[in-house]
């Protein structure tokens, strides 16, 4: 998937995270362990523009859980 | 259980340069159109002369490179001519700028519908002159609708393309949904269809629907897609093209443009809902190829559309 945009700072509990592929804002919860490293992640493929594998919490569900 | 989506990790990609700066002070910098990042190129690169020359004349022509990138260091390894092949497929997944369309900003509590809808007035879109064929009448266009609602995968078929089109799963998928009715307009019913792409792109905005005709719950995009379809009004002696949206994933007919991105800023579902642009593309334009939503992939074969709406077609929203 490529990230289109990472959108942080609006809520506490998770950042907002879009993708070209897909019309539906997906979420990385805060309360993930390696929230800030998945997020570092996320910025960075965004300014590469380098698509990223995504790992989702549940089968088509919006919850991102890992990113690679 | 988690779900493995695709990967592609490549550092080499064809690209096209937006723009070569050259600061008073420090390393001159390029800019690519699929990329964000800026990037330089180091000193110690080898043939960096003859790299820069390419550049150049890519830019003063217009033509893609191909060009190995480190993104984490931000810059450029090599530069190469593409094949002819290459070139082929980097130019069927994108739209040429010489048929890209106009994307504005919006402020919907402004418009007039009786003028914002009007072809002739407010949409003066360059890409409508490139097809003349507008549906001839409303009737029409509601026949148009309801034999694209006809195809939906709820009703469990028979159908009469395949694969039948999800609108059930309202959630996404509404660019693979909108290509097939795109297909189904220009083919069967051989009318002219462009696309209207609605963004949530500026501060905190989001698109909020209710998604009443699947159970009622609100959904939430990043963008939104459908087929905008010319439609010829006589009221009286004057005669109107209005600007129809055809779209059975939010409504039971077609609706005029501006009830489509009304429809997108359901307060109720989100405090923050609010369309920020609109863009109005050639029907070829298939996903966003940006968030800014102003350059857009394609899919002239409908191999990802027909992808999308095989692995949709079982699911549901609410």
């Amino acid at each position: 998937m490529t990230v289109a945009h990472v959108r942080e700072g609006m809520r506490a509990d998770f950042a907002e995270v879009l993708f070209l592929e897909s019309a539906r804002i997906y979420r990385l919860l805060a309360s993930n362990d390696r929230f800030e490293q998945i997020l570092a992640r996320l910025r960075d493929a965004e300014a590469s523009g380098q698509p990223v594998s995504v790992l989702l919490a549940t089968a088509n569900g919006e919850i991102i859980e890992d990113v690679e | 259980m988690a779900r493995k989506l695709k990967s592609r990790d490549s550092e080499s990609a064809v690209v096209t340069i937006a723009a070569i700066r050259k600061p008073k002070a420090g390393v001159t910098q390029y800019l690519f159109n699929e990329r964000h990042q800026i990037f330089t190129m180091p000193a110690a690169t080898a043939k960096r002369a003859s790299i820069a020359k390419l550049m150049k004349a890519a830019v003063r022509e217009n033509n893609p490179v191909r060009v190995g990138l480190d993104p984490a260091r931000g810059v450029i390894q090599y530069i190469e001519t593409p094949t002819p092949e290459e070139i082929e497929a980097f130019n069927r997944t994108r739209i040429l700028s010489d048929i890209r369309g106009t994307t504005r900003a919006i402020d919907l509590a402004k418009i007039d519908p009786m003028v914002f809808n009007v072809v002739d007035l407010h949409l003066k879109s360059p890409i409508f002159k490139l097809c003349k064929r507008t549906i001839p009448n409303y009737k029409k266009a509601k026949k148009i609708f309801d034999f694209c609602a006809k195809q939906t995968c709820s009703l469990g078929g028979p159908f009469d393309i395949s694969p039948c089109i999800p609108f059930q799963y309202v959630i996404d998928g509404c660019y693979a949904r909108a290509h097939k009715m795109r297909k189904i307009i220009t083919t069967k019913y051989r009318y002219c269809c462009d696309k209207v792409f609605s963004f949530a792109n500026q501060g905190n905005d989001t698109l909020a629907v209710k998604a009443d005709k699947w159970g009622g719950c609100c959904v939430q995009w990043w963008y939104h897609v459908a087929p905008l379809v010319r439609v010829q009004f006589k009221l009286g002696t004057i005669h109107l093209t209005l600007a129809m949206v055809i779209d059975p994933g939010m409504f039971d007919k077609p609706v005029l443009l501006s009830t489509w991105l009304a429809a997108q800023e359901n307060l109720n579902c989100s405090a923050a809902a609010n369309v920020s642009t609109y863009s109005i593309q050639p029907g070829s334009a298939y996903a966003p190829a940006n968030y800014q939503g102003t350059m857009f992939s394609t899919d002239p074969n409908y191999t990802l559309t027909d992808g999308t709406l095989t692995n949709y077609m079982n699911l549901v929203t609410c």
